[in-house]
């Protein structure tokens, strides 16, 4: 054993540390904020909302926003403020599965085109192409309806499967600019494995890179997930924020002038989304210090 | 121009590299093209349901007589379009069918050939979302750009709109539309609720037809507009910001050229770089990337066309869209790689 010399520094806390990130970086802060707050909202929701109210005909018709129904209730009579509490984590489920799928499957298949390059490289770029120039959305259809009805983690990681391209992409040339650095070579030099080089060295240089791509891979998700349900493609009746938008949208909710029905679905997605993409810019900042300077 | 080429392809070694490249990404074009395309033919024929049950299922819903569905038409309907076939022998005969340009003919418009759908329905997707993407693109480039190099007064009012722009960029463009239907449209009735022209009339060449087209487009346009241009103005400002530390910035402005001429031929040309590349690539999902907005404004063009396709498993049509899509965005990912070394000398094809 060596024994240390001089003082010793004290281990950062993980709390300290967090805060030492979210100070300066209003980006994140708010991010990270909006996101809490909608988490709140279903927290909360499934312990002081009556979720009956979400069934068919348990509320009158198309009632504007009121003491009793704070955001109104549907022309099928549902209470919106029910389906928002219903719908928010299915839809925040969907992005998270997806997410974590296309992060996971690009940064194996980006290490791995990048590192052994070659013949795996090859292979890996012809299929990320292939996935990159078919319309998946469209064909997420027919493979969803192999699959019980109403499967939202289905469809979650089925878009996580399709979309993992551009992550496996950048961190592709990552790896490869940062294989021929002196400390990975000084790595290599001193008997250190692949393995060890990939998970000691190569990986803590793209830690803040990979968390905004997760984040910007979960608002793809969803982004995904809602286009289809939108369009009435998804799995059916799956109670999601997006099937909301689509049962306003097929009942003429725009056009009736149902403001409140299709109207507060719309602004929990945009909460949503604006907290994903401030988080993913924050961390932007972190991975790439030259953003800093601004703003 | 002769002598920029000479200097790409100076020596006979490089021309070799060049041209090897060149064949090397000819070959991935038809490999990608070809997998996709398999992948395309597949997946619809795999999933359950059958495409002409789901469609006398959708006439007899609309209220139509359709026959007992055991009278043995349905098999007629079967053959007709070659359904009853194993599907090796389908997939061999669709490759033939492309091969004479022959692509079928629609099962829901029987019997219509899907190229006239398709040639029906391209030019107004074409017309709205390549300007709508050159608009976007334009107007957020250049936001991007004067966010970052725009001194005094000004800079504060830019400062101002970057929260704006980002709050946009969060709205996902569809449902941005259903609020533009919902405001301009529904309570103030400036502009039509959706479809692509006065229903019922065919688009006239006057100055009434182009005023009409305008109209109905504007809103679908502005949908797309406003999202894509927070996107590339975000992407742009960073850019520049990057762009405004490098060394070469510092020396034009110590060499003591004009501000104008630092901010455009030294800063905005080198932050462009990575916007051509998603413009290009923006570019070749115009076809697919347009469904969701046709749909919600009710827009007659190939993406509509599409979902509907996908609805009621019209095989021929779904096909021969998603083969114009793939041959496309292919076509876009290959031209990329041609040209990009072209705008950025710094980088090279390496010959592996």
């Amino acid at each position: 054993m060596v024994e240390q010399i001089g003082t010793e520094i004290p281990p950062i806390s993980l709390t300290s540390r967090f805060s030492r990130l979210l100070s300066g970086n209003l980006l994140l802060l708010l991010g990270l904020l909006l996101i809490t707050a909608v988490v709140s909202f279903t927290v909360l929701g499934y312990l002081f909302v009556d979720l009956e109210l979400a069934r068919l005909n348990a509320a009158p018709l198309a009632q504007p926003p009121s003491f009793e129904h704070w955001f109104g209730t549907d022309a099928v009579g549902r209470s919106i403020l029910a389906l928002l509490v219903i719908g928010t984590p299915k839809t925040l489920l969907i992005g998270l599965l997806a997410g974590v799928c296309g992060i996971t499957i690009g940064t194996c298949l980006g290490f791995f085109a990048g590192y052994v390059r070659g013949w795996a490289d090859t292979f890996i770029r012809i299929i990320s192409d292939v996935l990159f120039v078919i319309p998946i959305l469209f064909l997420l259809v027919f493979i969803i309806e192999y699959f019980p009805v109403g499967a939202v983690w289905i469809m979650g990681i089925v878009i996580g499967l399709l979309s993992w391209m551009g992550t496996a992409r950048t961190v592709r040339a990552q790896v490869l600019t940062l294989r021929e650095r002196a400390f990975i070579n000084m790595a290599r030099a001193s008997g250190a494995g692949t393995w060890r080089i990939i998970s000691l060295e190569l990986m803590p240089n793209l830690t803040s890179y990979l968390a905004a791509s997760f984040v910007q891979a979960v608002s793809g998700g969803i982004l995904f997930s809602i286009g289809l349900e939108v369009l009435g493609l998804g799995p059916a009746n799956s109670q999601t924020l997006g099937w909301s938008i689509w049962w306003a949208n097929d009942y003429g909710a725009v056009l009736r002038g149902f403001w409140w029905w299709w109207g507060s679905p719309v602004v929990m997605i945009v909460i949503i989304f604006l907290g994903l993409f401030l988080t993913s810019l924050g961390l932007d900042r972190v991975a790439n210090p030259r953003l800093r300077g601004t703003s | 121009m002769k002598r920029f080429v000479e200097l790409r392809l100076g020596t006979d070694a490089n021309r070799v590299m060049s041209v090897i490249y060149l064949l090397k990404r000819v070959g991935l074009f038809f490999l990608v093209v070809w997998l996709g395309v398999t992948i395309n033919f597949f997946l619809p024929r795999l999933a359950p349901g059958d495409p002409i049950q789901e469609y006398l299922g959708q006439l007899a819903q609309a209220g139509m007589f359709v026959g007992d569905p055991s009278a043995g038409f349905v098999e007629e309907y079967r053959a007709k379009f070659g359904l009853d076939k194993p599907l090796w022998q389908q997939y061999v005969n669709y490759w033939i069918d492309v091969s004479q340009l022959n692509f079928g003919l629609s099962v829901v418009d029987y019997p219509v050939e899907v190229t006239r759908v398709i040639r029906v329905a391209l030019p107004w997707t074409l017309g709205l979302l390549s300007i709508a993407t050159m608009i976007g693109f334009f107007i957020g480039t250049l936001l991007g750009a004067l966010m970052v190099a725009v001194p005094g007064p000004w800079k504060r009012l830019l400062d101002w709109s970057i929260p704006i722009v980002m709050i946009v960029h969060s709205i996902p463009y569809f449902l941005l539309g259903i609020m533009l239907i919902a405001m301009f449209a529904v309570t103030w009735a400036w502009f039509p609720v959706g479809s692509g022209y006065t229903l019922g009339e065919s688009p006239e060449f006057s100055l009434h037809g182009l005023f009409t087209l305008a109209k109905h487009a504007f809103l679908p346009a502005l949908s797309l507009v406003a999202v894509a241009a927070g996107g590339w103005a975000i992407v742009m400002r960073s850019m520049m910001v990057i762009v405004q530390g490098e060394d070469y910035v510092q020396m034009s402005r110590a060499m003591g050229l004009k501000s104008w001429r630092v901010f455009y031929s030294y800063q905005v040309r080198n932050a462009l770089l990575p916007q051509i590349t998603f413009l290009a690539l923006s570019l070749g999902f115009v076809v697919s990337g347009s469904a969701l907005v046709e749909v919600v404004f009710s827009y007659p063009g190939i993406g509509s066309t599409l979902i509907d396709a996908i609805t009621v498993k019209d095989l021929p049509l779904l096909q021969l869209i998603l083969l114009v899509v793939i041959i496309v965005v292919t076509l876009f990912l290959v031209l990329l790689d041609v040209i990009y070394p072209l705008l950025d000398p710094r980088i090279r094809h390496e010959t592996e």
